[in-house]
């Protein structure tokens, strides 16, 4: 009888956060990077005087910055969603609400980095069509910055939907679904960041 | 008397099962703080392996294997996948083992 309902527990544990669909999305967009990643490594071995001459004239304090705001974001976002699965009280909503809202305030600080080291280099009258490095730079972290936007929209409507207390009915899937996608933001940076500023 | 003894059973059961639920919570908490703690280290050795490793490959090998263990927390901790079908969990591990080393080995 334990063994069968150990089964039967392990089973219904075994469950996939947020929509089956969005984890396909996630799919796609993890190979879509996967491949602008390699292709600049490749491009990089084909050029490594330029890319080395390009990489020395980026911020490694501001991508340092950026890496610990999207971790940091991510945490509470995680934090949040943990609050909510423990309880979907109203009060415990406003608390993962609020958690929402500091997460996105480090978002924040991630995309303020980012326009400023933009806002740099086109100082310099450095650009997307500078040199091949550039090329690259522009369009694997502007890509990426597009994703925190929409990662950010996410989280908008995620926050405003807990505060209105839409998620006590115990189905979390929407809000699991916009938290994975923001992980998966934060995963590619935890790739970005070394391949474009630290190597 | 019977009822008064029910009674008093719910009442005593009650608070060990919020203590329970406080516990789980309070652990979960601290599980996602570590790993938070945790990302933040591993962001700061990578950043200062360039200059404890001074050979190319060992300081590549570092870099990407550091990308690995970050890419496994969020993956197991914040995504939660650690308690999903596995294999969600291989799909997500495999992107942070087979993309870093695909990438050392364009640049070893």
């Amino acid at each position: 009888m334990n063994t069968s309902s150990a089964i039967v527990n392990s089973t219904i544990d075994k469950k996939l956060p947020g929509d089956l669909a969005m984890w396909f999305f996630i799919l796609a967009e993890l190979t879509v990077f996967a491949i602008l990643f390699i292709g600049f490594a490749v491009a990089e071995q084909m050029n490594i005087s330029m890319f080395s001459e390009g990489k020395s004239q980026l911020h490694t304090t501001a991508g340092l910055i950026n890496t610990l705001a999207l971790i940091t974001s991510s945490f509470f976002v995680a934090l949040s969603l943990k609050i909510m699965q423990s309880s979907q009280q109203l009060g415990r909503s406003k608390k993962a609400g609020l958690w929402l809202i500091v997460a996105m305030l480090f978002a924040g600080i991630y995309l303020g980095v980012k326009a400023w080291e933009y806002q740099f280099l086109f100082a310099q009258n450095i650009d997307i069509e500078t040199n091949t490095f550039f090329t690259l730079y522009f369009m694997i972290t502007g890509f990426h910055f597009m994703h925190v936007l929409l990662g950010m929209v996410i989280l908008i409507f995620i926050s405003v939907q807990t505060f209105k207390g839409r998620y006590q009915s115990g189905n979390l899937s929407g809000f699991e679904s916009g938290a994975c996608y923001w992980h998966m933001v934060d995963m590619l940076w935890i790739i970005l960041f070394p391949l474009v500023y630290v190597i | 008397m019977l009822f008064n003894e029910h009674s008093n059973e719910v009442n005593l059961k009650e608070p060990i099962i919020n203590a329970n639920k406080n516990n789980g919570e309070s652990h979960e908490f601290l599980k996602i703080s570590a790993s938070w703690f945790w990302l933040i280290l591993l962001t700061l050795a990578s950043v200062f392996a360039g200059d404890i490793f001074t050979q190319a490959p060992l300081f590549l090998a570092t870099v990407f294997f550091i990308v690995f263990l970050k890419g496994q927390q969020i993956t197991d901790v914040f995504m939660e996948l650690k308690h999903a079908p596995s294999l969600w969990r291989y799909l997500l591990l495999s992107y942070v083992i087979v993309v870093p080393a695909i990438l050392f080995l364009i640049y070893v």
